[in-house]
């Protein structure tokens, strides 16, 4: 492939879909300096492996597989006490809150805290569904799912994640 | 506050991240940086189109050196294809004008006269290999015997191995062996090579044969000599110009592993 060809899609696709990647990739690892330099690291996949991409299929949708991964490979880089601390749901979250997610308000902070507890898939599949608002077919695109199993995931993820607010504390009347 | 059982509220909440978004300059930062690791990529992918080219011929080059002296070394300088011949295999006492021979699918190890030619079991019999020379005379390396000059068949017996098997001393199984394969043929013990192996001789259909069985690592051979000649007998067989090669077969022939 023509270098100066891949090197300009990939800039267009930086300026389309940087923000959405780095979202996504904050929403699922909570760190705002980690998540720019592996959204970098997305984009420079993507230029490396172009020519493995195929037209017919959504770029947005093959730059968010690619988040993915790089986002489960550096999970996995991560210290092992992290799993550990992850694995105790049931103690209220002190892990800190990104200050971009903390601002937009209390509600936003509580329900980020509460799927921080979630184990990966109900994460992954809450984000890609509720937050970026990817069908049922794009979401097991990205996820290498099936889409039955994309809606089993969600809808148990999502009575896990109100189950998680209940233990945490955040059950409030509408005022 | 809200309440989490309220859906619509859930939802409303979920979407509100998304404006989240990099700040303009940390957007300028990560860009600059992408465009950095691109160009060094294509750098890097540029040095390796340029050294290609040359570490593939390099690699060729060497190939076409080794190979070449390989060939040289092993296939023209022996001047055969199917000889593992190495230095100490010669024999000390090879007669003048005359070479290791090996054929690995016999397994079998000899000597010959450098200028014969090698034929491999023409009758179809596996266990053999055949000389000869321009004057029409044969030398046969047998390590089965069956009946001569014909092919093996499933019903045949192997009389030199049946022979060896069933003997228990070396002149044991010359004698068995001279019973079953030439029990009506007037054989004559023309010499003994090395004073210890017998040579005979016999005459069938115009032809001359000489031929002696001998046993090396186990394994039983039977060497013949066969040419037209008009008067059979041991002293113009001597003389013939091949006895030598013949008895030097005998004393070498041997299972190559």
């Amino acid at each position: 492939m023509e270098a100066t060809y891949a090197r300009q899609k990939i800039q267009d696709w930086y300026l389309l879909y940087s923000d959405d990647i780095y979202r996504y990739i904050l929403m699922m690892i909570g760190d705002h300096e980690q998540a720019k330099d592996l959204t970098h690291d997305t984009f420079i996949k993507a230029y490396n492996s172009l020519n493995r991409f195929e037209e017919n299929t959504s770029d947005k949708n093959w730059l968010y597989k690619i988040a993915r991964n790089v986002t489960i490979d550096y999970i996995r880089k991560r210290k092992p006490i992290q799993f550990i601390t992850e694995s105790f749901a049931f103690i209220p979250s002190k892990e800190p809150c990104p200050e971009e997610i903390a601002q937009l308000g209390e509600s936003e902070e509580q329900l980020y805290r509460s799927l921080k507890k979630l184990k990966r898939s109900y994460q992954e599949v809450i984000i890609l569904r509720k937050i970026k608002e990817l069908s049922i077919r794009e979401t097991a695109e990205v996820l290498d799912w099936n889409e039955g199993k994309v809606k089993t995931t969600l809808f148990r993820g999502l009575h896990a994640l109100k189950q998680q607010m209940i233990k945490e504390g955040y059950e409030h009347d509408v005022i | 506050m809200m309440s989490f059982n309220d859906e619509d509220e859930l939802d409303l909440t979920f979407k509100r991240y998304e404006s989240v978004k990099l700040q303009h300059h940390e957007k300028e930062e990560i860009f600059s940086k992408l465009v950095d690791s691109i160009e060094c990529s294509e750098r890097k992918n540029r040095f390796f189109q340029w050294v290609h080219p040359i570490l593939s011929t390099a690699c060729i080059v060497m190939l076409l050196v080794f190979g070449g002296y390989y060939l040289a070394d092993h296939l023209l300088m022996n001047g055969q294809v199917d000889s593992d011949q190495t230095a100490e295999d010669i024999p000390a006492n090879l007669p003048d004008g005359m070479e290791v021979y090996t054929h690995a699918e016999t397994n079998i190890f000899t000597v010959k006269p450098v200028d014969w030619e090698t034929v491999t079991h023409p009758n179809g019999n596996p266990a053999s290999i055949y000389f000869q020379t321009e004057k029409n005379i044969n030398i046969g390396i047998h390590q089965s015997v069956y009946s001569i000059n014909t092919v093996k068949t499933d019903t045949e017996t192997d009389y030199l191995r049946e022979a060896y098997a069933e003997s228990v001393t070396y002149e044991e199984f010359i004698v068995r062996f001279r019973e079953r394969f030439l029990s009506n043929t007037p054989v004559e013990e023309m010499d003994k090579v090395n004073g210890q192996i017998p040579v005979f001789l016999y005459e069938e259909n115009m032809k001359a044969y000489v031929f002696a069985v001998t046993v090396a690592d186990n394994t039983p051979y039977m060497i013949e000599m066969s040419f037209k000649q008009d008067a059979v007998d041991a002293a113009a067989v001597k003389g013939g110009g091949y006895y030598d090669y013949f008895t030097a077969i005998i004393e070498h022939t041997r299972p190559l592993e």
